[in-house]
């Protein structure tokens, strides 16, 4: 007899041997770790077999377990489609745990200092396996999660679900996709590299305009006038602590206020103004175990193997050079769930564009289901809403847009087209001078007028009618344009003594550097109003044993721009800017007695290392 | 509502269940192969990063390290060393050489000190020309009638035998000997044991006298030596930029131990500076402390520190980006000669600058005889005869003055930025200050010397009090304050 005041297992054995104790004693555990499934039930279920007990065990988790009590014990068999959910929310909360151990992960190698952050990224890069793959999935799946949540929220607007009862899951699901946005956004920074931190400053500058306090707000968010070590702790803190608190909570909120009130039924599906979704009629009923289980985590099987794919072949999460508070990179955007912002914030006010509409636009979504208050949830009858639906996302695709650098920025026509051939990766993009390949980047010194050759002249007769004018012509005060242009890139480092003294064709074997030749060739021509009669060259030089310098060189006639826009005389031709003598203060006349025209040069360079791979 | 829209994207459970393992087998497979080729990912991304690391190296050093180490980092005469610099990366041009000739001067350098040890001193010659004459000298003034004079001479005589007996170079017979072995090694039909025997009796008569075995070794060394000054011909044309400094004296006086020495201790850079660490240490720690003293090296052109931690404009990661680019430089076993001559400046070491003071103590005018008293320095400076082109030196503090002291007068009086103006200073002193009733009876001499030594007994009006050091007393000399009165007054004539 057992010392315990219940039968020991040695009892069990016995009394009933020593198999069949045991296959009860693991049938009993089963059963509480189901809260309710023995391993005939769960067998029974796999089977897709009806429950052979009563009452249906497949219910009792439900009850019982804390997992499955989340969970409404069957569904409406029209709600087993794809339409009307189409899963989003379930996935919306597979990313949250997924992002939750993807960045569990991560935590393990980054340090949130300014100091050690950036190597931080790089040493998971170079030294912890599987560390780019982990970084690439927890980027990627905060992409999404945005994506997901965004598009959940307009699936709930559309079919009409917030409506009465369920005003306040909609408030939630809508805090959820703020405090998603702002995960997202907060993230964006601890990287430390470039990207991260003009991002995150044009974001939070974002909350500068804020009247009275926005100063504060900003000052308490980055922890200092400008985003340094005290921004980043701050940042981190609420992206690993903070956010998810609060994104724990309140998706268990939304969870709770889903359950209490069932999932909304397909519009057509009901009557109007009635909800039955907690009154399914029993041959009507799907039961969560097992179709609705095998579906769900068939999804997010899917789901992984799908950014599992992605972030092998298809996606690396972008690392930029290290954060320089001194270099504002050009073409600097917010992340691209905050470009809406920045587009409206292109239309004036600072205040009224970055703080009062969208804090607006919130409110009213916030405000949709008491202001929506019409019985029906039909698509016939709600032409008002889903026009403000559409209206929606409409205006934010345009928005966006608009917040692109390409929109509304006027940069010189030069000054973006050396940035577009030389510039560092970024955005996954790459300046493609950076492209050629360092067997390719044959040293020499190149010009565009190789592509312009007249009828019957060869590319080396071409070059060489071209050296001679730039040479010889004094087209520039005094100075021959190639003079000036040794000038100048001197002014760049580039010793006069090492630019080759002859212009050369674009060797054969060479390809590569003949396709940037001819993007900047094609670049030039068009913006050939801002840059009338302009040639581009290229001069590589040897600069270590495996590392090359490459110059870009453009020059042009000047014309007069304001804003962007070349100036016109009334005549139609364009108005140049004609060279001043500088002791006179006379225009600068040739011999024919017409005024020379202004010649403008513009240089950019490169260094090109034999293992930087950037055509990888 | 029709298919996957209204029903289950897969109709059947155990279609639910199949393609869910399958898509979980699937991510586990993809993610064992990631796996096994992330070693080689994460090499190449090494590779990679070093790759552009070395790129915005490239551009950080022509933005701020040219002007003085040169746009190819060959350094520029008398204001800094090349990087791109085969001694720098501690190339040695005579390696092999090099090895062969330090292995037998040690060699020798321990049987002479074996020599030594066997006789209690430092080393053979020190026995026989030292301590022997030294012997001889003594046993001659010895009175041999006394017990002790007649003990000492027998100590004396058998210490000189001993010493003749280690250090006998009366081995003619033994010469021969060797002589005669090694000439039967020559002989090609030797077998290798017989060439093994033969090398064994060698050795055994050399073992017999220590003398003759130095006298072998130096035989053997001495054709390096003339192979050494032929190579080290052809690195001569670097000899005028720095390299191996002192070499050329040292050949010329034909010093081959003293050559030897300076090849050491001067082909690399690293044993050159006695650094401790690696060179991308080395190069690191320069770059984020700069050279504090570098000026008193390099005409003036002091090496500022240059990372954000010591106060200079970088962050830590260009630090590395410029470390990365400079280490590139090095070109391993395939430095040529033209590389080492196209060297326009090499490191020098810290020593040969200003900084070493003269062992004797500088008498300053804090201490006897002045004390620091102003009319005590004035009475003494009638004595003394100012240089007024030295004052100058001393003022703009181009020159040290004698207390090794570098003065910045001309920071801030130069111009008048935030003093009174030198070029004026000493035809107010005359036209205002001496008028004043508080001065009565100073002379322009005295003025100046009280705001030297005590800069707040008074101020003139509109500058502030305390700007100016007030520790002058012990910077300067007599002559330093005599040479600086009479350059200020220089403005005065």
């Amino acid at each position: 007899m057992s010392i315990l005041p219940f039968p020991s297992f040695l009892d069990d054995v016995k009394e009933k041997g020593l198999r069949k104790a045991v296959v009860e004693g693991v049938n009993e555990t089963v059963e509480r770790i189901t809260a309710g499934m023995n391993i005939q039930d769960i067998r029974e279920a796999m089977r897709g077999d009806a429950p052979s007990r009563r009452p249906n065990p497949r219910l009792q988790p439900h009850a019982d377990g804390f997992w499955m009590h989340m969970r409404p014990g069957y569904y409406h068999q029209d709600m087993t489609g794809v339409y009307p959910t189409f899963r989003l929310g379930w996935l919306s909360t597979y990313f949250v745990v997924f992002e939750t151990i993807t960045g569990l992960l991560l935590m393990f190698w980054y340090t949130p200092s300014p100091e050690i952050a950036y190597g931080n990224m790089l040493n998971i890069l170079s030294n912890v396996p599987l560390g780019q793959f982990m970084r690439d999935m927890h980027r990627l799946g905060a992409e999404a999660m945005v994506i997901i949540v965004a598009l959940h929220m307009m699936r709930t607007w559309i079919t009409g679900s917030y409506k009465k009862p369920r005003q306040f899951t909609w408030f939630t699901g809508l805090l959820l996709l703020v405090i998603t946005g702002l995960l997202s956004f907060t993230g964006y920074l601890l990287p430390w590299d470039q990207l991260a931190l003009w991002a995150v400053t044009i974001g939070a500058s974002m909350a500068e305009a804020t009247p009275v306090i926005g100063e504060q707000v900003n000052l308490i968010v980055r922890g200092a006038p400008e985003l340094g070590a005290n921004g980043l702790l701050r940042f981190y803190l609420l992206h690993v602590l903070a956010l998810p608190l609060f994104l724990f909570i309140f998706t268990g909120v939304h969870y709770y206020k889903v359950i209490i009130h069932g999932h909304s039924l397909p519009p057509q599906a009901e009557n109007i103004g009635e909800d039955t979704a907690k009154r399914v009629p029993l041959d009507k009923r799907v039961y969560f175990i097992p179709d609705i289980l095998s579906n769900e985590i068939l999804w997010i099987a899917v789901t992984t193997l799908i950014m599992t794919v992605l972030c092998i072949w298809f996606y690396h999460a972008p690392l930029e050079n290290h954060a320089d508070p001194q270099v504002t990179p050009l073409g600097t955007t917010a992340p691209w769930y905050f470009l809406w912002i920045q587009g409206a914030l292109k239309l004036g006010d600072k205040f009224f564009w970055g703080i009062f509409f969208p804090t607006a636009a919130l409110g009213l979504l916030a405000a949709i289901p008491y202001l929506d208050v019409t019985p029906s949830r039909r698509y016939a009858h709600r032409r008002w809403m889903l026009t403000a639906a559409m209206f929606l996302v409409s205006f934010a695709t345009v928005l966006s847009y608009m917040g692109l650098p390409e929109f509304a920025v006027a940069t010189s026509a030069e000054t973006e087209i050396l940035h577009e051939i030389t510039k560092e990766p970024a955005h996954n993009a790459v300046g493609a001078a950076r492209t050629i390949p360092f067997d390719q980047a044959v040293p020499g010194m190149y010009t565009t007028e190789q592509l312009h050759t007249l009828e019957g002249q060869s590319t080396r007769d071409a070059v060489a009618q071209f050296e001679e004018e730039i040479t010889t012509v004094p087209m520039y005060a005094s100075e021959s344009v190639f003079n000036t242009m040794v000038t100048d890139l001197g002014v760049a480092h580039l010793p006069a003594g090492q630019i080759p003294s002859r212009f050369s064709v674009v060797p054969g074997d060479a390809p590569e550097l003949l396709a940037v030749l001819e993007e900047l060739d094609e670049e030039i021509e068009h913006r050939a109003s801002e840059l009338p009669n302009a040639w581009g060259a290229m001069i590589v030089v040897p600069w270590q044993d495996n590392l090359r310098r490459i110059d870009l060189v453009i020059s042009w006639d000047t014309v007069v721009i304001e804003a962007g826009v070349p100036q016109y005389n009334a005549d139609g031709t364009p108005q140049y800017v004609y060279q001043i003598d500088e002791e006179t203060g006379e225009p600068v006349l040739n011999e024919l007695g017409e005024p020379v025209i202004h010649r403008s040069i513009a240089t950019a360079h490169i260094y090109l290392h034999e293992d930087s791979a950037y055509f990888d | 509502m029709k298919g996957f829209l209204s029903n289950f994207v897969i109709p059947t459970l155990e279609g639910r269940i199949f393609t869910g393992i399958v898509a979980f087998v699937a991510v586990m497979v993809l993610l064992g192969w990631v796996a096994i080729n992330e070693p080689a990912r994460m090499a190449a991304f090494v590779d990679q990063h070093n790759g552009r690391s070395i790129e915005r190296g490239a551009e950080l050093f022509a933005a701020n390290c040219s002007t003085c180490h040169g746009p190819n980092g060959l350094g520029i005469a008398n204001r800094a060393p090349g990087l791109n610099n085969p001694m720098m990366f501690g190339h040695d041009y005579m390696a092999d050489l090099n090895v062969q000739i330090s292995a037998y001067e040690r060699q020798i350098d321990d049987l002479d000190s074996q020599m030594g040890d066997l006789l209690g001193v430092d080393s053979g010659d020190d026995a026989r020309e030292g301590e022997r004459e030294a012997l001889f000298a003594e046993i001659a003034t010895l009175d041999r009638e006394t017990e002790e004079g007649a003990a000492r001479a027998v100590e004396i005589a058998e210490r000189i035998e001993e010493i003749n007996d280690l250090t006998d170079t009366n081995y003619t017979d033994l010469e021969v000997e060797y002589r005669d072995l090694v000439s039967q090694l020559a002989n090609e039909d030797l077998t290798e044991e017989e060439t093994g025997t033969i090398q064994e009796e060698i050795n055994a008569v050399l073992q017999q006298n220590l003398p003759l075995h130095i006298a072998v070794l130096q035989e053997q060394l001495d054709p390096l030596y003339a192979q050494r000054t032929e190579q080290l011909a052809a690195l001569e044309p670097a000899f005028i930029a720095g390299y191996l400094p002192g070499v050329s004296e040292a050949l010329a006086a034909d010093d081959q131990r003293l050559v030897s020495e300076i090849v050491r201790d001067n082909t690399s850079r690293l044993t050159q500076y006695s650094f401790g660490g690696d060179l991308q240490a080395y190069v690191t720690t320069t770059l984020i402390h700069g050279r504090p003293g570098s000026q008193f090296v390099w005409d003036g052109n002091q090496m500022v520190a240059w990372s954000q931690r010591a106060g200079g404009p970088l962050s830590d990661d260009k630090i590395s980006d410029i470390v990365n680019y400079i280490l590139n430089w090095d070109k391993g076993d395939d430095w040529t000669l033209d590389d080492l001559y196209a060297v326009a400046q090499f490191g020098k070491i810290p020593a040969d600058g200003a900084l070493v003071q003269s062992g004797e103590p500088v008498e300053n005018l804090a201490g006897d005889p002045y004390n620091a008293d102003v009319m005590a320095v004035v009475e003494a400076l009638a004595d003394v005869t100012g240089d007024s082109a030295r004052g100058e030196q001393l003022y703009t503090g181009a020159q040290l003055t004698s207390t090794s002291a570098r003065l910045g007068c001309s920071g801030c009086h130069l111009g008048g930025a935030a003093a009174p103006d030198t070029t004026t200073q000493w035809a107010n002193i005359n036209s205002q200050r001496l008028n004043e009733s508080q001065f009565a009876g100073y002379t322009a001499e005295q003025y100046v010397v009280e705001s030297i030594l005590y800069p707040n007994a008074y101020v003139v009006d509109g500058w502030a009090a305390g700007a100016m050091p007030q520790n002058y007393a012990e910077q300067l000399t007599l002559q330093d304050i005599a040479d600086i009165i009479a350059y200020v007054a220089s403005y005065g004539e």
